[in-house]
């Protein structure tokens, strides 16, 4: 089976690559492992190793060219492949992943129905239910060898399964390829290296999910007020804005508010010390399809929503083409995540460390409400403050949540 | 930047080696080396600090015209030369240059050059501000800058995610070795020293002293383990 070999992510704000030499000639094998190309980008020179190993059987990019990341330098496989479909209308994505093109699901054993659960085969002889029988001796091996004597057949006496049957199973299983063949024949739809962004989120996450001493506070807004704002007020934004702030740039606006009037929230690890910080520096989590990254809206607490509102438009448009630079994503001293916008009611977020405290925001929706004795229908959407207890007290991240819940409910003075 | 750099630390400490004057040839082996006992974790993450007799060396970019001189003219003012195996352009070493060539194991960084070339500098630009200057990266220009002219230039080359080759700062360097090339397509006039821009002497130890250091503060944890490296 072909494999791609794309121009490699080798950082998170790399686009592109340069062919500087081919180290193995169309045709020539090569090993897993070994290295086939040299690659530059920016003042790094890079060793691209082969993924399997395999023969190059055709060099697309010459040394020299430039590719962007994820650009098909070449093809490896087996002798005589046909690597056509590979090279018709090469799709150049973004991704650093060396895996294999179209067919992704390993070639079936002649006879199979791709996609049939390959665990039916051998097929046992008995019904659904009916117990299996199975000599003493044939257990323990069957477990000490990790046989699964579900799928035996029985060659003894009423089908039961015998020393032999296990035997016979144990030196079928050794004549098969290896645990990571396996892997390699199996139906991946796709494969992910820890690498580039992936390992950082992975690093970061766990990181924060092993140190922090996550506390969380809900608490429900009465968006009701802020959803007749919005509608009020929506065409003027447009008009003054141009461009129409969404519910998440008016919550970045109430967040970022209430972390000036609570500056004891807006504060980062950092050594042996809690820095709580002048400026607030909200970040806000954006999907990237594949990964996310938290763009950093500097001085929040000075931007109008007009401006807030642009700020979020472009980081978010620069972060899903790839174009983020890393200084707008360093920095930040407080997280808003909202998943509201995919339909979620409520969650809780992982703090993104040195930050000591991230805003997880639901859904609005219509709920019924009890108020005066009275049942009344109004718009609802749950907040969820997840902060660091090493850092911050209950008390403060209290007064913040509760904050920005009056913010948002009585949202007057968003204009 | 602080939050960025977090991310390429380890929680391993740097050995660091000083070789003194060494001719490149004897640290392009000493640093083959090293990164195949990195590769195999027989070694932690290494930072070789080394002055170089004068020398052009030509990365795998391969811009002869960045050469003013032939080799063989070069030869003949004793001026080695060496074709390598490294990313950037065309460079020169000579005394009074601390080149340094960290084989770290970027598995343990964040698997991501870029961040570490951006680490390097940043280091550097601790370190220089430990002598009171105010250095800067420039995107897109890898490298130290003070104002508009280079202090150090930086290039290197991965394999398997073990980092080799590495950075020059020039401390006193003579600045006029540079006229034998166009250092990475620059007019050599673009360099400068920690001694020009100070106008005064340097301590060269001392820098040693400050870039070990600011390196592992930006990589690692802990202070460095110094180890005489001949």
């Amino acid at each position: 089976m072909a494999i791609r070999l794309d121009m490699p992510q080798l950082g998170l704000t790399m686009e592109k690559g340069t062919i500087l030499q081919w180290l193995r000639a169309e045709g020539e094998t090569v090993q897993k492992g070994q290295p086939v190309v040299l690659i530059q980008t920016e003042k790094v020179e890079y060793e691209v190793e082969a993924p399997a190993a395999g023969m190059l059987l055709k060099v697309i990019a010459k040394e020299g060219v430039e590719l962007p990341v994820g650009g098909l330098m070449g093809v490896l496989g087996q002798p005589g492949e046909d690597v056509s479909s590979l090279l018709a209308g090469t799709p150049v994505g973004i991704g650093s992943r060396a895996d294999t093109l179209e067919p992704r699901a390993a070639p079936s054993p002649p006879g199979r129905v791709p996609g049939e659960p390959r665990a039916a085969e051998p097929v046992a002889a008995r019904g659904p239910g009916e117990r299996i029988k199975i000599s003493p001796v044939a257990k323990k091996m069957a477990q000490e060898h990790g046989i699964d004597i579900a799928a035996l057949t029985g060659t003894g006496p009423e089908g039961r399964i015998v020393r032999e049957d296990v035997e016979r199973a144990i030196a079928t299983k050794s004549r098969e390829p290896r645990a990571e063949s396996r892997v390699d024949r199996e139906a991946l739809a796709d494969s992910i290296p820890l690498a580039g962004i992936r390992k950082v989120i992975f690093d970061r996450m766990g990181q924060s999910w092993r140190e922090a001493a996550r506390v969380t506070l809900f608490a429900d807004a009465d968006m009701s007020e802020l959803v007749r704002l919005r509608q009020a007020r929506l065409a003027d934004w447009e008009r003054r804005f141009g461009i129409k702030p969404s519910y998440s740039d008016l919550i970045h606006l109430a967040v970022a508010r209430a972390l000036r009037d609570e500056p004891r929230i807006n504060c980062r690890l950092d050594g042996q010390a809690v820095r709580i910080r002048k400026e607030v520096n909200l970040a806000f989590a954006v999907d990237l399809g594949e990964g996310l990254v938290a763009a950093v809206i500097r001085d929040a607490d000075k931007q109008s929503l007009g401006d807030l509102a642009r700020a979020a438009r472009d980081l978010a448009d620069r972060a899903r083409s790839g174009r983020l630079s890393p200084d707008e994503m360093a920095d930040g001293t407080f997280t808003v995540t909202n998943l509201g916008t995919v339909g979620v009611e409520s969650f809780t977020p992982i703090i993104n460390p040195p930050q000591a405290g991230i805003l997880g925001v639901g859904k609005i929706m219509e709920k019924p409400v009890v108020r005066h004795g009275g049942i009344h229908v109004r718009s609802m959407m749950t907040l969820s403050l997840v902060f660091d207890h090493r850092l911050i007290d209950g008390a403060p991240a209290a007064r913040f949540l509760t904050k920005v819940k009056e913010l948002l409910e009585q949202p007057a003075w968003m204009g | 930047m602080a939050e960025r750099v977090a991310e390429v630390r380890t929680d391993a400490a740097l050995q660091v080696l000083d070789l003194g004057l060494t001719p490149f040839a004897e640290t392009l082996a000493r640093q083959e080396e090293l990164v195949r006992l990195r590769l195999l974790g027989a070694v932690p993450d290494t930072l070789l600090l080394v002055e170089h007799p004068p020398v052009v060396t030509l990365g795998r970019a391969k811009q002869r015209e960045n050469l003013i001189l032939d080799p063989e003219e070069l030869r003949r003012r004793g001026v080695e030369f060496f074709e390598i195996t490294r990313g950037g352009d065309v460079t020169y070493h000579a005394p009074g240059q601390l080149v340094g060539y960290p084989i770290f194991d970027l598995r343990q960084h964040g698997r991501d050059v870029l961040l570490f070339c951006r680490g390097m500098e940043a280091a550097l630009i601790a370190a220089l501000a430990d002598f009171g200057m105010s250095a800067s990266a420039i995107p897109g220009k890898a490298g130290v800058w003070l104002g508009d002219r280079k202090v150090a230039s930086l290039g290197i080359s991965v394999r398997r995610w073990v980092t080799l080759h590495g950075f020059a700062l020039n401390v006193s360097t003579d600045l006029s070795g540079f006229e034998v090339i166009r250092p990475c397509g620059e007019d050599p006039a673009v360099m400068t020293s920690m001694a020009a821009s100070l106008g005064g002497p340097v301590s060269m130890p001392e820098v040693r002293r400050c870039v070990a250091r600011r390196f592992a503060e930006t990589f690692h944890i802990g202070e460095p383990a110094v180890l005489p490296g001949r």
